[in-house]
């Protein structure tokens, strides 16, 4: 009894240092990752559910709403990598480079139950690194216009239509606008929503081989600075303080813009609050025409799997036409497949005019993805938010801009 | 902190003349001493050099490290926005020290004239001290914010005009001050007050006897023999401000225009955001050996004050 | 004259560092719609509790603070059992090596914790740790600080007390656990508090270790939940989650303030 202090203490010490070097116990189950809000989680869940169902394999859903692609990068290096991942055509290269996940060339070849040419040619392009195809897609996103009928109605302006100009934006927007009230357009500093303005003036970010950025060269400069006139100098976009605590979505939602450019999964928030008629119409022409991006999503699997041939079948179930057509009636997605896409699945529902959405399909561009991606877009939102707010012009702020992401492109090759 | 705690200083005596062991005394040490020694080898000691050897590699937590020298290090200092990260700290530094330095000076030469509800005070400057970075940088967005926040309204009142506190590249890096400051300075305030406290009042007794004035008093005494302390609140304070990380992270993200990137919250974009870790590990090493040395310093300082003092 | 300008001095310096408080409370009893009043109202109008049982209801906030609380009594028991044994052996006991190795503990504190983050995270996800309780506590069961603490402590130890212990034929562990230890309560709580307040608040390691909600603690939940707001921020909302965050940190540090500060001012003092 002497020592049972001390001997209780170090055994507990032992305990711990010893039981927790063993990992943790394995589920049965696949474990599955994804981002989304809480509403898209709703969606995936039955989805989840009837797979289960069908298949008797329990799914773990690894629900991770911020960080996505960081933290999937600390879980490969943790050895905690999920047996299926949702991954966006963003964030594949880097992983895929590294052989993070399968290639799924052998199992389509040897599975008669999937056929690619089910699929979008861009997103499964979107889903291909360096020739092999890591994801089965799950959806297509671009950019539209939503615009609000009945400001436009009550303005007395006739709705956008495809092939509608920069030209008409700025001949129409004065009257769409009352200053401090509403606002004929969305303002966002984000990247993804000023870039088709950047490309449809026939500029780009970087070079088509990622060598450099072009973001000083005369086209890019232009579609920038019509982009920051829309706010600064026209004030056609609210200010900063003029949204005050509200973003863009929750400005148009209110009935305070005209028009805003976003994409396919604000729809089905908006089918719950918008309580005025709103449709879609594609991003206005430029001096290169009306291009916008052509992103994709899908659902890839480790190669570190220890179960590849249920994490197969997961992938091809969340890909079927079923599936899809459940994330697409939610009005989430533009479906990766043609056959959901014209189906009323995707058409039936508001937007009255929800086939733009595939009609700009072919002047689409993936978004250029180098190595440094997330650093370079750190860098676009960091240094030009004092340019959108009128700090600094627009042409001043590029330049050290520009030389910056050069040296990170630079530095990656 | 960790470098905060060094302050503590390490008496030099060792226990007790020669005497017989207890019995089993070395077996019983050891035993006594695993824990803390597997805990502390194992999660500290071990990192440090590994760190060190990390900072040689590229790395990018996919792959295996591969070896490329001093590659990093030269990146760095090649790097213009190295420097600007670097300035960035020096100012944010400066800033900081100086501003909670004379603000904790003043309040803690108020408290220390047995004035009644002392430690009412005390504890009123303490809670920042306690309460977690995170929660009370969510309360400073809150009163930064442009258009509802209290610091905006206030200057209204005063029919100034409103700043963008977090958004304007050159308010951005004084308003990260003042939420530190503001965080730290009780802390500081205590600190303060135990070295006026243990100053003998015999000293301004005999000052007031020779006519001395207030002013001449605090230049003439008080702050020579408060000397140690400053050194230490000064010394302290410089290594928590160079390793300021949670306001920026919650706050301003490093911007705007990169004019609030200091050099901790660049490591932890360049090891988990960017994913490169080796370059991180560096840049690491390169703040360690600066630490080091203000540590260095502090320590001969104390050292030689003590000595002085000892010797007068 | 002079106390007057004092008291000024000092009434402005408390209101300053407690007015953000007073806020933060006073923001999370509004409505929504009165924080966006303009201009700006400060008295909530009407009271709600309303945010706080919104704040526990949509978020895991519940779920956070269980695991800070956790997390912190786990690492305030290793600290305090670690720092208790190694510091009475560095003191009291002889042993080879014994000045090699508490130097090398000692150096270990002027290392800045970003310096380890790296390889520890490194370390962390060999053992399969990442997102697990074990790497928010393991990791900080023990550190030089307390070890120092504790040295301090029993260096100061009467030395009548330890002859009286080898009169009594005591081996080292009697000698620890019945006389040394029972002297070392102010140490006890100054390290306990410390830890305590360390844990509660600590936030770049768990934001680099922790993925899911089940694991994450209150300052890293608490920045997610900020995050999770991108389309419209609820300030009363966010401020009912941010004083759950708050409140314990401040009343653990007015119950044991004594202790505290003590720890403080021996520390700025002795040395």
């Amino acid at each position: 009894m002497r020592h049972s202090g001390l001997i209780s203490l170090l055994v507990s010490w032992l305990v711990v240092a010893l039981v927790s070097g063993c990992s943790p116990e394995k589920s049965v189950g696949l474990t599955f990752s994804t981002w989304g809000s809480i509403d898209e989680i709703e969606i995936l869940k039955p989805i989840l559910e009837a797979f289960t169902r069908q298949s008797g394999i329990p799914v773990e859903l690894v629900h991770i709403p911020q960080e996505y692609a960081h933290k999937l990068r600390l879980m490969v290096a943790g050895q905690t990598i999920p047996d299926v991942m949702f991954i966006s055509n963003e964030a594949l290269p880097g992983f895929a480079e590294r052989g993070v996940f399968r290639d799924l060339g052998p199992l389509i070849a040897q599975d008669p139950a999937v056929r690619l040419a089910d699929y979008y040619q861009q997103v499964l392009a979107a889903m291909t690194w360096k020739g092999k195809l890591y994801g089965i897609p799950r959806d297509l996103s671009n950019l539209v216009v939503f615009y609000n009928k009945q400001i436009f109605a009550q303005a007395k302006v006739p709705y956008p239509r495809a092939g509608w100009t920069f030209a008409d934006l700025l001949r129409i927007a004065p009257r769409l606008t009352k200053p401090g009230e509403r606002w004929a357009i969305g303002f966002q500093p984000n990247p993804l929503v000023w870039t088709p303005y950047v490309w449809s003036f026939g500029g780009d970010i970087v070079a088509a081989d990622l060598s450099r950025c072009t973001l000083t060269e005369a086209p890019a400069l232009a579609g920038l600075r019509f982009y920051v006139d829309l706010r600064n100098k026209y004030h056609y976009a609210p200010s900063d303080e003029e949204a005050g605590n509200a973003r863009m979505t929750q400005l148009f939602a209110t009935g305070k813009l005209a028009m805003f450019v976003y994409g396919r999964w604000a729809v089905p928030n908006f089918r719950k609050k918008i309580t005025f008629p709103w449709d879609v119409a594609p991003f206005p022409r430029g001096p290169a025409g009306s291009i916008v991006d052509t992103d994709a999503s899908g659902w890839a699997i480790a190669a570190a799997s220890r179960r590849p041939a249920a994490a197969w079948q997961l992938v091809k179930f969340l890909g079927s036409r079923w599936s899809i057509e459940q994330f697409t009636k939610s009005g989430l997605i533009v479906p990766s497949r043609p056959d959901v896409a014209s189906s009323p699945a995707f058409l039936a529902n508001i937007p009255e005019h929800s086939h733009v959405f595939l009609d700009v399909i072919p002047q689409g561009r993936p978004t250029r993805v180098p190595v440094a991606y997330d650093e370079i877009t750190w860098e676009l939102i960091d240094e030009l938010g004092p340019a959108w707010t009128g700090e600094v012009p627009i042409e001043e702020a590029v330049l050290p801009l520009c030389k910056r992401i050069t040296a990170l492109l630079r530095e990656a090759s | 902190m960790a470098a905060g705690k060094a302050a503590f200083a390490v008496p030099v005596s060792t226990p007790g003349p020669k005497r017989h062991p207890l019995a089993g005394e070395a077996r019983w040490a050891w035993l006594l001493l695993l824990p803390a020694l597997l805990i502390i080898g194992l999660f500290s000691l071990l990192p440090t050099l590994g760190s060190f050897a990390i900072s040689f590699t590229s790395w990018d937590l996919l792959g295996p490290p591969r070896w490329i020298g001093l590659a990093n290090y030269t990146a760095l200092l090649a790097d213009p926005l190295f420097y600007k990260v670097v300035l960035n700290t020096l100012e944010f530094v400066a800033l900081y020290v100086i501003i909670d330095i004379v603000c904790a000076l003043g309040l803690a030469l108020a408290l220390n004239q047995q004035l009644r509800g002392i430690g009412l005070f005390r504890t009123a400057y303490f809670l920042p001290v306690v309460t977690s970075m995170v929660a009370v940088s969510i309360v400073w967005e809150w009163i930064y914010d442009p258009r509802y926040g209290a610091l905006n309204v206030i200057l209204g009142w005063c029919h100034l005009p409103a700043i963008h506190w977090l958004s304007d590249p050159h308010w951005a890096l004084p308003s990260l001050v003042i939420v530190s400051v503001w965080k730290s300075l009780g802390y500081n305030v205590v600190l303060f007050l135990a070295g006026l406290q243990a100053i003998p009042t015999e000293y301004h007794e005999a000052a007031a006897v020779d006519g001395a004035t207030g002013w001449l008093r605090f230049f003439r005494i008080t702050l020579p023999l408060l000397g140690p302390t400053l050194l230490l609140v000064g010394i302290l304070s410089t290594i928590r401000a160079f390793q300021t990380f949670d306001a920026v992270y919650m706050l301003t993200h490093g911007g705007p225009r990169r004019a609030t990137t200091v050099v901790v919250y660049w490591l932890f974009q360049n090891a988990f955001t960017y994913f490169k870790l080796g370059k991180a590990s560096a840049l690491a090493y390169l703040l360690f050996t600066v630490l080091l040395f203000l540590t260095w310093l502090q320590w001969t300082l104390r050292k030689r004050w003590i000595h002085q003092e000892q010797v007068s | 004259m002079k106390r007057v300008f004092s008291y000024a001095a000092l009434l402005l310096g408390a209101l300053a560092c407690a007015a953000p408080f007073a806020l933060l409370i006073l923001t999370s009893l509004m409505t929504y719609q009165q924080t966006i009043a303009y201009p700006p109202e400060w008295l909530p109008r009407p009271l709600t509790l309303e945010n706080y049982y919104q704040a526990f209801t949509t978020s895991p906030l519940l779920r956070y603070f269980g695991n800070s609380v956790l997390v912190a009594a786990a690492t305030v028991s290793g600290q305090l059992a670690a720092g208790a044994m190694a510091g009475f052996a560095f003191a009291r006991l002889r042993f080879g090596g014994r000045s090699v190795l508490f130097f090398l503990i000692l150096a270990t504190m002027m290392v800045p914790v970003q310096v380890n983050l790296v390889p520890l995270f490194a370390l962390v996800a060999r053992f399969g740790w990442v997102d697990s309780y074990w790497a928010l506590i393991v990791p900080d069961l023990a550190g030089a600080f307390g070890v120092f603490l504790f040295r301090q402590w029993f260096l100061n130890l009467p030395q009548e007390l330890e002859d009286a212990a080898r009169i009594d034929g005591c081996n080292p562990w009697q000698f620890f656990w019945r006389i040394a230890l029972p002297t070392a309560l102010p140490a006890i709580a100054t390290l306990g508090i410390f830890q305590f307040l360390a844990s509660w608040n600590t936030f770049m390691w768990p934001l680099i270790v922790t993925n899911s909600d089940a694991i994450r603690t209150l300052p890293v939940g608490l920045a997610a939940f900020r995050a999770s707001m991108h389309e419209t921020t609820n300030w009363p909302l966010l401020m009912a989650a941010t004083s759950v965050a708050i409140v314990p940190a401040i009343f653990v540090f007015l119950a044991l303030q004594r202790f505290f500060l003590r720890g403080l001012m021996e520390g700025a003092v002795k040395g």
